[in-house]
């Protein structure tokens, strides 16, 4: 009798668990008109370079918390984001300076961006131009984009194991600089996790990079190219239909030319590290 | 073909046969530094290299000016600091581990053309290796990379290409290094710049020696400018007296583009444009720099153009001079180029202009103006420049109107010694009223 009870008990939590790994997962954002959305962003990077017989290492530390206000949301899911950011702080370092900055030139300058149900950027717009010199031109243009990507979702319901690929391709004109970045993701869903007090779809992914961008800087003009590889996870609430938080990885092998008054190759070796999490919503 | 353009064909040819034969009969070393130090040179750079490693470097190509005009060649500065060769079509190979060539084992192998070849043989050089005509060089790179698991390349010339008709960049030093990897499995291919600099950065007594020689020719060719220098004169007038003097006194090239800064071209960091005239009550920076065996000079002085610095003149050089001697005073071993830029911008700000230094103010000097070498910790042995500025925009809403639209800069070559530094360039006029001396005379 006992054995007979244990028998049903074990066969009931075998079929729970395979309901469970069968279940799919439609996954969309869902985006409440009116709603701000805070995000705390950390990236790491480590660089080094290779200048005129000389190898330069450098580290520069970004920390940012960026706010995505919900101005619009579509008919078929998706929304339109006013997006900007509220503190910015940047630690550098290499041989000849150790310093942190506040870049507040870029601070509450806000972006339009309209995300479909599945992440895909479908619009974006500069709200508030701004006006920056130097080196803060090429920082100029990383701040007109949203440091927290929101992961490509599946245009189909998933289950647990399953994996889809999707492509990004990101271009970048700001100041003069044009930059094009295009990602292969794959990525698969995991299971549920909980993260930072939530239960979440965990989806990680791999995927490689290209890079190329071509811009001015001090009168000579800069050709950039390269690939890199990347991973990372990403914590996503089914329920709420919200991206809660990424950890990621990238490592970038890239060739800078500056050409003009110099001409100069400048090999690349980046390694970073990125963790966005939704600090409230 | 006319007889006209026959003719010119011939004239070119024979001319081309004189050069060549020219060539063939100044094939040479740089002289100033013994071959020994060469020898050691190459061994010290051996020792770098695991038994797995091969470091080649490659002679700059000639560079073509206009139609079938060529600029002057001047060799490329790793395989000059460790051959001293001063021929174009020159790769030197080392290798981790022995090969054999010519049935004797080696690990030091000089490629050049037949007739450079002949001159060395004869001079008695690269004893410690195995010189081999040029030609051979496809066969002795597959012999050397084979198993080998790290390149460290030293090739100058072809880096990137801007192709704008198809509006591409080429990368094609990158790409020669992935078909290099491609062709030799398990390869993989490294600048060797970052470890010839670590050998270049420290100078020798032959070295400092020649260092001094081109700093005394520069110094020769500023006080003739500082003689010449008036009103109307123009920038070209200067440099044409500071090129004639450092030529005469024996510099076969300049280490870099004469500055000539007058005015508002003071405040250009690299102007060398140099054709403006100059007016009354301006300022006049002049960076320059000779150059001998391959050893270059970097000195800037900035004067007064009317001969007499104006009150505003004085408050900025004074500023910057006090700026320059801060620098100078900590320099030791140990200090950071960090610590050097650190106090240049403190002495400024204390006396207000600490926001119109831009730029480093510190960089190694040798072979090259701005040399090879670590931009962290001083050590004995380095030759550095200290060189802060101030430059005032016109477009500056702090400062008076006097004060706007020029600049100063000050420079010296300074020797880090065990205890300190040494200024090799100290007796060049720097101070206001030697300066002004000088100027009157």
């Amino acid at each position: 009798m006992l054995f007979s009870r244990i028998v049903v008990v074990v066969l009931l939590l075998v079929g729970v668990a395979a309901a469970r790994a069968q279940q799919s997962y439609t996954l969309e954002y869902k985006f409440d008109k009116g709603k701000t959305y805070r995000y705390a962003d950390t990236i790491l990077s480590k660089t080094t370079q290779e200048m005129m017989g000389q190898e330069m290492k450098l580290s520069n530390n970004v920390y940012a918390v960026t706010r995505l206000v919900t101005e619009e949301v579509g008919k078929e899911g998706g929304a339109t984001l006013v997006m900007s950011s509220d503190t910015i702080v940047v630690a550098s370092k290499n041989p000849r300076i150790d310093t942190t900055i506040i870049p507040v030139e870029l601070l509450h300058k806000r972006n339009r961006i309209s995300l479909s149900a599945h992440g895909d950027v479908l619009r974006r717009e500069v709200v508030d131009s701004l006006k920056v010199t130097g080196v803060m031109r090429i920082a100029g243009g990383f701040a007109q984009r949203e440091l927290f990507r929101f992961a490509l979702l599946p245009e189909k319901p998933v289950v647990v194991g399953e994996k889809w690929t999707r492509k990004r391709i990101d271009t970048t004109e700001a100041m003069g600089n044009k930059g094009v970045n295009s990602s292969t993701y794959e990525y698969t869903l995991v299971g549920v996790e909980k993260y930072r007090g939530r239960d979440c779809l965990k989806i990680t992914y791999t995927g490689k990079v290209t890079v190329t961008s071509k811009g001015s800087m001090m009168g000579m003009d800069v050709f950039t190219e390269g690939n890199g590889t990347f991973s990372g996870a990403f914590y996503f609430d089914e329920r709420a239909g919200m991206g809660i938080g990424e950890e990621g990885k990238t490592d970038l092998e890239l060739t800078a030319a500056l050409t003009g008054q110099q001409n100069m190759t400048i090999p690349i070796s980046q390694s970073a590290t990125s963790k966005h999490v939704l600090l409230t919503e | 073909m006319s007889s006209l353009q026959s003719r010119t064909v011939m004239r070119r040819a024979g001319f081309i046969v004189v050069l060549l034969a020219l060539a063939t009969a100044n094939a040479a070393i740089a002289a100033g530094i013994s071959e020994q130090e060469f020898a050691r040179r190459r061994t010290d750079l051996l020792q770098m290299l695991d038994s797995a490693s091969v470091a080649v470097f490659r002679s700059a190509d000639v560079k073509q000016r206009s139609a079938d005009t060529g600029y002057e060649f001047r060799q490329e500065s790793n395989l000059l600091y460790l051959t001293g060769v001063t021929e174009p079509v020159v790769t030197l190979v080392q290798v981790g581990r022995p090969v054999t060539l010519n049935g004797s084992p080696t690990r030091r192998i000089l490629l050049v053309q037949p007739e450079v070849l002949r001159t060395l043989t004869a001079a008695g050089v690269f004893k410690d290796g195995v010189i081999v005509d040029v030609a051979k060089l496809p066969e002795i790179l597959n012999l050397v990379l084979a198993g080998a698991s790290t390149l460290y390349l030293s090739a100058p010339d072809i880096r990137f290409v801007n192709d704008w008709l198809n509006d591409r960049p080429l990368f094609v030093d990158r790409d020669v290094k992935r078909e290099l990897e491609r062709r030799h499995d398990g390869l993989k291919v490294k600048s060797a710049g970052p470890m010839v600099g670590k050998l270049r950065e420290i100078k020798s007594e032959s070295e400092i020696a020649l260092i001094k020689k081109s700093i005394a020719a520069t110094g020769e060719g500023i006080v003739r400018a500082m003689k010449l220098c008036k009103p109307g004169v123009y920038e070209y007038e200067l440099q044409a007296a500071i090129e004639f003097e450092m030529t005469r006194q024996g510099a076969e090239y300049v280490g870099f583009p004469s500055i000539i800064g007058s005015g508002p071209n003071s405040l250009i960091l690299h102007y060398d444009k140099n054709r403006r005239q100059m007016g009354r009550g301006e300022v006049v920076v002049m960076d320059v720099g000779a150059e001998m065996e391959g050893y270059s000079a970097d000195v800037t002085r900035s004067i007064p153009v009317s001969g007499k610095f104006t009150k505003e003149q004085r408050d900025v050089y004074a500023a910057v001079l006090g700026a320059q001697k801060a620098v100078i005073k900590i320099i030791r071993p140990g200090r950071t180029f960090a610590d050097l830029d650190r106090t240049a911008k403190s002495s400024l700000e204390k006396s207000g202009f600490g926001r119109y230094l831009n730029h480093g103010v510190s960089h190694h000097l040798g072979l090259d103006t701005h040399d090879a070498g670590g931009i962290d910790t001083l050590k004995a042995g380095m030759v550095i420049t200290v060189e802060p500025g101030a430059y005032v925009p016109l477009s500056d809403s702090i400062l008076a109107p006097a004060y706007r639209g020029w600049g100063v800069r000050i420079e010296d070559d300074v020797l880090v010694t065990d205890s300190g530094a040494t200024v090799l360039s100290s007796s060049i006029p720097k101070e206001l009223q030697e300066i002004e001396r000088t100027m009157r005379r």
